[in-house]
C-alpha cells in the first residue's frame, strides 16, 4: 500500500531562515498523526507545502503517491485540508461555498446536496446553512473550514490547529469528528499545540524542532522516553517541615515544591507501581491527603524533555 | 466518494460563475452601471438644460461621449480587476480556495473572464446609449463608432490584464485599486504628454494606443494613419508641441500585446506567490 503522505528531503528556506531542513516523513494510510513542535519549528510550512500553498525550496512531497510539487491538481484530489483559519467569501452562504468547492472537486449536484447537509450537521452549522458568511464569528468559520475539508469524504485529512478559535464544546466536537475519521480508516495529519488533544485522538506523533524531525513514534512508546511525572498533592492540613523533608527523600522523588500551604507539586520519576508506592508512603507519613493527582500528560513530559535536549 | 476533478475548462466556467455572483452580490456591477448611466445622462441632459443644444455635426456629438470611454474602462478595471488576486491573499480566502484540486492559472483566468464580461457590459451599455442617442437626434450615427466600440473592447481587455498583473504583485487591495486607477488615469497619460512634447512617438504606451478609441472619430483619416515625418504638428490641433496620433493597426497590435504579456506575467507571478 502506498504511504498516504511522504516527504523526501523537504527543505524550505525563507531568505536566510531555514524553516524546513531536509524533512523525511512517511505517514502510512489509516493512521492519525499528531504533528508537534514549538513555534517556528516548521509545522505550518510543511502543511502549506503539502497543500500547495507554498513551494518547497528543494525536496519532494507526495500525497497518495502523487508529487504535490509537480502535480498539485491530482495530488490534492483526495485530500481535505484545514490550514490556519481561512476566510470565506462573505457574500456566499455555507451551502453556496460548499457547492463552489464541491463543484471544483467534481462532485455531482446530488452528492453535493447530500454531503453538504451531512457535513454542516456534523459541524453544527445547519441553522446557518443559508445565511451569508460575512458576519460569522471565528469559531463558526472554523466549523465551516472543517465542513469543506470533510465535504468530499477524502482519504487523507490535513489539519493545522483544527480546534483553533473554538469554544470548549466545539473543541470536544472536533475531537469526536477526528475520532470518527480514524475509525473510518482515514489518514489524519494534524498539527496542534494542545498536547492533551493529540494524546487523546492520535496514535502516532512526529515532533519537529527547527525544521528537523526529532521524534517519530507511537505515543505509547514515547511515554517511556520521559518517566518523569508531576503529581499534585493536596492535604487537609499544611505539611510540617519534617514531613516535607522526608517526602523529598522518598524513592523516585526528584523535587518537592509547596505551591500553597496545603498543596505540593512533586516531580517524580517512576512507573505506575512506583507511583502507587509513593501514594502509600505519603499516607504513612501522616499526610492527610484530599487528592493525589498526576498533572500534565505523558506526551507533555516527553515533549518538554525532548525540546529541552534539542535546545541544549 | 472518490470524484475526479473536472477538466480545466469546466473549472474555469465554475470560477467565472462564482466571480460574477460576487460582482452581483457585492453590488459592484450595479454601482458601475449606475456610474455609466449617470455619465451618459449628464452628457445628454446638460446641453439642453444650459440652453446650448447639441452639436449640429453628427461626428462631434459622439466624440464628446468617447472622451469618457477610457475613464469607464479604468473604473471597470479598478472595480473588477484591481483586487481580484490580491484579496485572496490579504483577506485569507486563498486558504479555502487554493488547497483544492484546481490550477492557479485557471483561478486567475476564470476571474479575468468574469471581470472582462462585467466590463464588457459596462462598455456595451455606454456605446448603446451613444448610438441610440445619435440615431434619435440625427437619424444616423458615424460608422467609426462601431470600430471605436471594438477598439474599446480590446483596450478594456488590455487594461484589465494589466490590472490583474498589478493585483498579483501588490500586497493590499487598497494600494492595488489606487495604483490601478492613477496609473491609467494620470501617470501613463502624463508620460505620453511628456514623450509627445519631447518629440518621441509613444506608440508603445497602452494609454496612447487607447487614444484611438476617440481619435478615430475626430482625426481625419490621413492624420490617423500618420506616423513619423507625416505626424501632425501641435500647431495643427492647437497644442504648442508635436502631437503623435495613434493609428488603428499599430494601436490594435500594441493592445493585443499588452493583453498577452501582462496576462502571462500575472499568471506567472500568481503561480509563484506563496500564502
Amino acid at each position: 500500500m502506498t504511504d498516504a503522505i511522504v516527504t523526501e528531503n523537504l527543505r524550505k528556506v525563507y531568505n536566510s531562515f531555514v524553516a524546513l531542513d531536509n524533512l523525511n516523513l512517511r505517514v502510512a494510510g489509516g493512521i492519525c498523526l499528531g504533528f508537534l513542535g514549538p513555534n517556528g519549528a516548521g509545522k505550518t510550512t510543511t502543511i502549506k507545502i503539502l497543500t500547495a500553498l507554498t513551494k518547497a525550496t528543494s525536496g519532494k512531497a507526495y500525497l497518495n503517491g502523487i508529487d504535490v510539487t509537480s502535480d498539485p491538481k491530482a495530488a490534492l484530489s483526495d485530500v481535505g485540508a484545514v490550514v490556519e483559519t481561512p476566510e470565506f467569501y462573505p457574500y456566499l452562504t455555507p451551502n453556496e461555498m460548499l457547492s463552489y468547492l464541491g463543484e471544483l472537486r467534481g462532485m455531482s449536484s446530488n452528492e453535493l446536496s447530500e454531503q453538504s447537509r451531512k457535513v454542516l450537521e456534523e459541524v453544527k452549522l445547519t441553522e446557518w446553512a443559508d445565511k451569508s458568511i460575512g458576519p460569522f464569528s471565528r469559531g463558526m468559520k472554523q466549523r465551516l473550514t472543517l465542513a469543506q475539508a470533510l465535504l468530499h469524504d477524502p482519504a487523507v485529512l490535513i489539519f493545522d490547529e483544527p480546534t483553533s478559535g473554538l469554544d470548549p464544546r466545539g473543541m470536544h466536537e472536533v475531537r469526536e469528528i477526528i475520532r470518527t475519521l480514524k475509525e473510518k480508516g482515514k489518514t489524519v495529519f494534524m498539527s496542534s499545540h494542545l498536547l492533551s488533544e493529540v494524546q487523546e485522538v492520535c496514535d502516532t506523533v512526529a515532533l519537529l524542532d527547527r525544521g528537523r524531525l526529532i521524534v517519530y513514534d507511537k505515543i505509547e512508546n514515547l511515554a517511556r522516553i520521559s518517566p518523569v511525572k508531576k503529581i499534585q498533592v493536596q492535604a487537609l492540613v499544611a505539611p510540617t517541615e519534617g514531613q516535607l523533608d522526608r517526602i523529598r527523600h522518598l524513592t523516585g522523588v526528584r523535587s518537592v515544591e509547596q505551591t500553597s500551604s496545603q498543596v505540593l507539586l512533586i516531580e517524580f520519576e517512576g512507573d505506575d507501581d512506583s507511583m502507587a508506592e509513593l501514594h502509600n508512603s505519603l499516607l504513612a507519613l501522616g499526610l492527610k491527603m484530599i487528592s493525589f493527582k498526576p498533572t500534565g500528560t505523558d506526551l507533555e513530559s516527553m515533549y518538554l524533555e525532548i525540546i529541552a535536549e534539542s535546545v541544549r | 466518494m472518490k470524484s475526479s476533478p473536472p477538466s480545466d475548462s469546466e473549472q474555469l466556467h465554475m470560477v467565472v460563475r462564482y466571480e460574477l455572483l460576487k460582482y452581483l452580490r457585492g453590488q459592484r456591477l450595479f454601482g458601475i452601471l449606475m456610474i455609466t448611466a449617470s455619465i451618459a445622462w449628464l452628457m445628454l441632459a446638460l446641453p439642453p438644460l444650459v440652453g446650448m443644444g447639441y452639436s449640429s455635426d453628427v461626428r462631434t456629438f459622439p466624440s464628446t461621449f468617447l472622451n469618457f470611454v477610457s475613464i469607464l474602462i479604468v473604473l471597470s478595471a479598478t472595480f473588477f480587476g484591481s483586487d481580484a488576486i490580491v484579496s485572496e491573499f490579504q483577506h485569507r480566502t486563498g486558504y479555502s480556495l487554493f488547497p483544492n484540486p484546481i490550477r492557479r492559472r485557471i483561478i486567475l483566468l476564470g476571474k479575468y473572464v468574469a471581470s472582462a464580461l462585467s466590463s464588457l457590459l459596462v462598455v456595451s451599455l455606454y456605446y448603446i446609449i451613444i448610438i441610440v442617442s445619435a440615431q434619435a437626434i440625427y437619424g444616423t450615427f458615424p460608422d467609426e463608432l462601431i470600430v471605436s466600440y471594438y477598439l474599446a473592447v480590446v483596450y478594456m481587455l488590455s487594461i484589465l490584464a494589466f490590472a490583474f498583473l498589478l493585483s498579483s504583485v501588490m500586497k493590499g487591495t487598497t494600494g492595488s485599486a489606487v495604483l490601478t486607477f492613477f496609473l491609467f488615469q494620470m501617470i501613463l497619460p502624463i508620460i505620453d504628454i511628456v514623450l509627445n512634447s519631447a518629440d518621441i512617438d509613444p506608440w508603445f504606451s497602452i494609454t496612447h494606443a487607447g487614444g484611438i478609441i476617440s481619435s478615430i472619430l475626430t482625426m481625419p483619416p490621413a492624420m490617423g494613419e500618420a506616423r513619423g515625418p507625416m505626424r501632425p504638428t501641435g500647431a495643427a490641433v492647437g497644442i504648442p508641441y508635436p502631437l503623435y496620433i495613434p493609428e488603428v493597426l499599430s494601436s490594435l497590435i500594441v493592445m493585443v500585446n499588452y493583453v498577452a504579456i501582462t496576462l502571462l506575467a500575472a499568471i506567472r507571478v500568481f503561480e509563484r506567490r506563496e500564502l
